[in-house]
């Protein structure tokens, strides 16, 4: 396969592949099909297109086990969650996280308990730097 | 061949062009009440042809200089308008003091000379303008060209058959066509792959723009755009191309009844929210033919709109490949004699020339004479 210029994030479709490839580890054509919602009606080819295109892309490695390609994410889901946000602080919050965390607190939509999740985040990451 | 001829030449272009959008113009007001009027494929092979005369008219010219060296035609024959005014004057059919009709018969000759020699600060005012549109426009045509090929170079190439690339990306929201050299190339969002309708209907219309020529033509025509880029006759004929190149695709799939009108108009009302909603910096537009145009504003909204009553009115069969022809006829043979009447006053002295020259001295001496003798 024609190795490309790498993209650097997920479409919606590609996305919910890789939620299912992150899931399962690694997988098929008709692993990650049988994953997905059983009213999503996707072909197989065009599944096999996605995964083909995300190992295009990078996002996964693909080998061959009795004869089926078994693909495997290249990249972990935490490392595209912290790019993701990396580049949202970048658009979105002129490269300050601190905005991006205020604007999630500020968010209404936190419960108490989120909350308090969070402070216990940034208490244990205090506690790494000082130590 | 000398800068004089070259502008003189794009003077001859721009008129024809002229003429041509106002002859499809009267012809789409003529066509809009007869039984023709939902016919997409022959009102856009129409224009196509009258376009294609225009590009032709050069050869016409060449071919009428010829006949005319030749000694086919008579001496005393010339379609140009400006010569036939010349005559028309020296017969008296019109009172005009012979200076007066000089300068306005040299007019366009002086003009051209202004602005090929940037004699005056009109000749400059127009040189400038015309170097500054033709840069700024062929910039953006090489932008864009750029832009596409870094597109489909980047894609993932799905499907090759018969010199046809499809390639998917997730960099365009609207799926399009397009050709190279070679090759021609189908571009769809990768997304469209988990919508089996819409990716057999895009498919489906992109081959259609396919066997109509469509991306051969829309590519001659963003190349001449920067040349002719402040013509309204060009920019009319322009939009017209484009709107019925998709009325007729429209209707040339529905007609193969292989897809569903309820379908169709879906996916284009899907793929435009989908466009609509995204805060693409720079959607590409050219040198490229989209399922639908993402841009904004009335007149798109307006276009979709009467694509998809014209889908839902669609009733007669297509005209013949007989009747397209007999259609096509008039207009092709209206803008070749129009392409040698608007050319400008022969180079040659010819004998009505000598004579408007010669009325033009004597009346400069009378005139002197008077001014003498009181």
């Amino acid at each position: 396969m024609r190795q490309k210029k790498k993209s650097e994030f997920l479409t919606e479709v590609e996305l919910e592949f890789m939620t299912e490839l992150w899931a399962l580890g690694q997988g098929s054509v008709r692993d990650v099909l049988a994953r997905l919602a059983p009213g999503r009606n996707l072909a197989y080819t065009s599944a096999a297109t996605i995964l083909r295109i995300l190992e295009q892309k990078g996002f996964v490695t693909s080998e061959k086990v009795n004869k089926s390609l078994i693909y495997k994410p290249a990249l972990a889901r935490e490392a595209y969650q912290s790019k993701s946000l990396r580049n949202l602080s970048d658009k979105l919050f002129d490269g300050t996280p601190a905005s991006l965390v205020a604007r999630l607190v500020d968010d209404d939509g936190l419960s108490e308990d989120a909350l308090e999740e969070i402070r216990a985040l940034l208490d244990r990451r205090l506690t790494d730097y000082d130590g | 061949m000398t800068a004089n001829s070259i502008f003189n030449a794009y003077i001859d272009a721009n008129l024809v062009l002229l003429l041509a959008a106002l002859l499809w113009f009267a012809a789409r007001v003529l066509l809009n009440r007869t039984s023709f009027r939902q016919a997409g494929l022959m009102q856009l092979q129409m224009v196509y042809a009258i376009c294609l005369a225009v590009a032709l008219a050069p050869l016409v010219i060449a071919g009428h200089a010829v006949v005319t060296q030749a000694g086919l035609l008579g001496s005393g024959y010339s379609p140009s308008l400006s010569d036939y005014a010349l005559a028309q004057f020296l017969n008296g059919r019109f009172q005009m003091a012979p200076s007066e009709f000089e300068a306005l018969w040299m007019s366009r000759t002086v003009f051209t000379q202004q602005v090929t020699t940037l004699g005056s600060p009109l000749g400059i005012m127009v040189a400038a303008v015309l170097a500054t549109g033709f840069s700024i426009y062929a910039a953006r045509l090489l932008r864009n060209a750029l832009k596409v090929r870094s597109v489909i170079r980047g894609g993932f190439l799905w499907r090759s058959l018969r010199g046809i690339d499809i390639v998917l990306t997730d960099r365009v929201d609207v799926p399009f066509s397009t050709r190279g050299m070679g090759r021609r190339y189908i571009v769809l969002p990768s997304g469209l792959l988990s919508q089996a309708d819409d990716l057999r209907i895009a498919i489906a219309h992109e081959l259609q723009h396919m066997r109509q020529g469509d991306l051969g033509w829309e590519i001659a025509v963003e190349v001449l755009r920067p040349v002719f880029f402040w013509n309204p006759g060009f920019a009319y004929l322009k939009r017209e191309i484009e709107e019925l190149r998709e009325l007729a695709c429209d209707q040339q799939v529905l007609t193969r009844r292989r897809i569903g009108l309820q379908d169709y108009c879906d996916c284009l009302l899907r793929v435009c929210d989908n466009a609509m909603g995204r805060n693409r910096p720079a959607q590409i537009i050219v040198p490229t033919v989209p399922l639908v145009r993402p841009e904004g504003g009335r007149r798109a909204a307006r276009f979709l709109k009467r694509r998809v009553l014209s889908m839902l009115t669609q009733a007669q069969a297509a005209p013949s490949r007989l009747v397209t022809g007999l259609m096509i006829l008039p207009f092709v043979a209206a803008i070749s004699f129009g392409s040698l009447a608007s050319q400008s006053n022969s180079a040659d002295w010819s004998q009505d020339r000598l004579m408007l020259s010669t009325i033009v001295n004597l009346e400069r001496l009378d005139q002197r004479t008077l001014a003498t003798r009181y």
